[in-house]
Parts: C-alpha cells; structure tokens; sequence
C-alpha cells in the first residue's frame, strides 16, 4: 500500500469546476496516484508513490493553487440546455470494456491508446458515416484531408500552446548530424519504463501531433479574401496528452475526429452552427441515445483558466453533446460532439477576409468518433440484436462497413 | 458619464491594452486592438471593474464589447452624483 495522504482547501469546489479541478490534479505531480476529492469538495486525496522525492507538504501546496486560481475571478453563468433527451431509456447499465477487451474487440498498447475489432470499427464507421451524411452533406462542406503532424508556428498563432501545454505531443527527432546519431545509437536504453536518451541529441521541436482538426483548416486559408462563405469538412487523428485522466475508450491519447468547419461572416457561421445543432438532435435520436446539448468550456491550462472559461461562456461560444454512461452512476457525462464558434479570432489570426473585406468569423462542429461508440456501446451494449433499429440495420447490412 | 469620469475609463482601457489614452476613441471594439482579444476582454473586464469598483453582471459581458457600450453600461451600475 502507498501512503495515503489528504489535503483540505481553503474552500470546497463549486460543483460546475469540479470535473475540471479533478482533471487538472493529474498534472500536479506524478508522484501521486489514486486522486480523488471528497464528496464535500473541500478535501484531495491521493496515495504518494514510494520512494517518491516530493513531499506531501509540497504537492499540497500546488493543489491548493491550483484550486485558487481555477476559482479565481469565477463567475456565475446559467447553463443553457439546448437539447435534453436525458429521459430516453437506457437499456443496459454495464461497462463495456471488460467484454469488449475479453472479445478481443479492444486490445489496449498502453494508458490511453487502444487497437479496435471487427465490430467496433464497422459501428464507429456508421457513425461516422451519418456524420458526414447528416451534418457535412446539407452544408456542401468541401471534403479535406490534413496530416497529423502540425507546425508549432501554426499551433502558436492560434495560441493553443500557451492555453493548452498540458495536452501537448511534441515531436522528436535526432538532431540530422552524424554525432548526435551515433550518440543517441550506442546510448539509447529502454529502462522498463521509459527510454534513455542521451542528452543533446534531440532536435528543438518543430512540429506536434495535432490536437485538432480544424487548425488546418484556418492555416489553408490565410492571407484569402474568401469570395463566399464556405464550408468544409475532414476526418482527422487528435492527440492530447491527459495524464492520468486517460482511462479506456472514455479519454484516449490519439482519438478520430470528424469535424465540419464554417468559414465566413459572422451570421452565417452562427446560423449553421444553430443549423448543425437541430440536424444533430435528429442524428442522435436516429441512433437511440440519450443525451443533453448544454453549454461548455474547454479545459484551459490552469493559468488563464477563469478569464478564457469566463470568455467562452459569456458569448455562447461552445455547446457540447453530453451523453450518460450509466455504467459510472446518474452524473456521470461523457463529451461525445461539440459546437464551437470563434467569433474572428481565427480569422485575424490568419488574415482570412470576407468577401466584404473584414476578418472572418469561423466555427466548426466535432464529433469524437470512439466516444461515440462508447456512449452508444453503454446504453445499448454490445448485442446488435438489441440495438435501436436504424443502427442495427445499417450494421447488419454492412452499408457502412469499413470493407 | 462626466468628463472625469470618462477619463477615468479611457486611462484605464488604454492602461490594460497598453497604448496612449488619445487611442481609445469611443467606437474602438473588440479585435481592433490586438491585445483586446478573448483573453484581453476578460483582462479589460476585471480592469474595470477594479478601478471602479464594480461588479459587471455575467450577462453584461457579450454586450460590452466596445468603449462606448463600456460607458454605457457602467452609467448604468456607477451611482449618480
């Protein structure tokens, strides 16, 4: 057993930062394990490795502060429930990894990244399919595809690296010289754990793997006056780091994004994104899930946390679709889709114009692809024989199989 | 408003985004400054707010997205003298 240790705030959690305050104490130290906070929201408890160099006291303190500045300048926002289909009956109420992995329909690397079976990459591939049929067709969104590496100048100009450090996948290569090859070669040690590299031999970091799909997009575009408003639409690999958080297909390392993008005026952009929101409601009844469209906030590094939260949810900036997973009891939420608007920031980011000649406004919508056949997997199970009707015929009939 | 209290306001704008006060003319917005962004606003927002002692309600924030609707909104919530 690990020392077991807790520590009180200076007061509790509201109950709306909750999931992100418990998010964020995976980054305080990784010589904790086993965090949770107490239900009075007031008190931390974690079990510190052994032969761990940090001491209770210290980890302490950075709890506290990060409970501090997440709370800081906190205001108070009724949450807008756009949709709720939260009364639709869900089936079955067990948690579908055990019997996907005993199936052989999962098989997990490592913390956070999973291969897929037969059945779960045909079901994933409905999905993704009335995605694009549902939600990418009526907007005529112009297919792209971008890779998964993406320019640090790119991610710096939309400011995710500052906003975001804790999600990053920075990638290394060898400096391109003889030495530092050589030298990496006769020292690199796989200890069990992690590898060994020799100091020095690794190149600065030039490109990440991409957190998102729609930053391509915007880099695209730059420096365009747009003729018209246009839409597009991609299906990409996301990859953000979450430390502890990662847990099954819930919260993944690397994870399938379809995304749809509006670029253009400000109207336009918030009328397909309210458009995109009814189309989605009746593509998530189709498939027999419940869920609720509430409003959110992305999880910001702890620095800028209250002022950009603050931000998001003043000007109705972001809606995500929450299912339940009742495997995990009544209040338990997963984020499967979101609906985001950006205002011009990407527009004067990337001097994208209108065709009236002022910054464009952008947005995008984004379902995350194995979430949602883990949302659909929990309260449905995994029998296609006691799946809603559309979703069992399109599996049975293998329209959108991936072969 | 009165003048002093204008002044006020346009010191205090011209403070958090780091330019002269002549700059601050009543239709400057959000996005025409490039420190008056996302995470500017928010910076302006908790700037006023302690230089006039203020609490902008939730609500207010999507309105007050420029000097002139700042000025607005703050006639409002300042006491009359």
């Amino acid at each position: 057993m690990f020392p077991a240790a807790t520590v009180e705030l200076e007061n509790p959690i509201p109950s709306e930062l909750l999931p992100d305050f418990i998010g964020k104490l995976h980054y305080v130290s990784p010589n904790m394990t086993n965090i949770a906070v107490a239900p009075s929201a007031k008190v931390v408890c974690f079990d510190l490795k052994p032969d761990s160099a940090a001491t209770v006291d210290a980890i302490a303190e950075r709890i506290r502060e990060v409970a501090r500045v997440l709370c800081q300048g906190k205001r108070d926002f009724e949450a807008k429930i756009l949709v709720n289909r939260l009364d639709r009956a869900m089936p079955c109420v067990e948690d579908p990894h055990p019997l996907l992995l005993r199936t052989n329909e999962l098989f997990e690397y490592g913390p956070g990244r999973y291969g897929l079976g037969p059945m779960l990459i045909r079901l994933i591939d409905i999905f993704q399919a009335d995605v694009t049929a549902e939600l990418a067709r009526p907007f005529a969104a112009q297919p792209r595809q971008y890779p998964s590496l993406i320019g640090a100048d790119l991610l710096h100009q939309c400011k995710y690296i500052k906003s975001f450090p804790q999600s990053l996948n920075l990638v290394a290569h060898l400096k391109p010289d003889l030495d530092s090859i050589q030298q990496f070669a006769r020292q690199v040690e796989w200890n069990g754990d992690s590898l060994t590299v020799a100091p020095g031999t690794l190149a600065d970091p030039r490109v990440l793997l991409s957190p998102s799909v729609c930053f391509h997009c915007y880099r695209w575009l730059a420096d365009t006056a747009m003729p018209a408003n246009q839409s597009f639409t991609a299906t990409g690999k996301c990859f953000r780091y979450e430390s502890g958080n990662m847990k099954g297909l819930e919260r993944l390392w690397d994870f399938t994004m379809r995304e749809v993008i509006w670029v253009g005026d400000g109207d336009y952009v918030c009328d397909q994104r309210q458009r995109a929101i009814d189309l989605s409601a009746k593509m998530l009844d189709k498939w027999g899930l419940a869920y609720q469209i509430k409003t959110a906030t992305d999880p910001f590094f702890i620095d800028s946390y209250g002022m950009q939260a603050a931000f998001q949810r003043a000007f109705d900036l972001k809606f995500e679709v929450l299912a339940p997973l009742p495997y995990k009891g009544a209040s338990s939420f997963l984020a499967i889709g979101s609906f985001n608007f950006h205002q011009e920031f990407f527009g004067r980011a990337f001097n994208i114009q209108t065709a009236s000649g002022e910054a464009a406004s952008t947005g995008c919508l984004g379902f995350g692809l194995e979430r949602v056949g883990l949302a659909f997997l929990a309260q449905h199970g995994i029998d296609p024989a006691r799946w809603p009707k559309p979703v069992a015929r399109s599996y049975e009939s293998g329209e959108s199989g991936q072969y | 408003m009165n003048d002093e209290m204008q002044i006020r306001l346009r010191s205090a704008i011209a403070k958090q985004l780091g330019v002269s006060a002549t700059e601050i003319t009543p239709n400057l917005k959000m996005g025409d400054h490039p420190a008056w962004d996302s995470m500017g606003h928010m910076g302006l927002v908790a700037a006023l707010e302690k230089e006039f002692a203020v609490r902008f309600p939730s609500h207010a924030l999507p309105r007050i997205t420029s000097v002139v609707l700042i000025e607005k909104e703050l006639t409002k919530m300042l006491p009359k003298v």
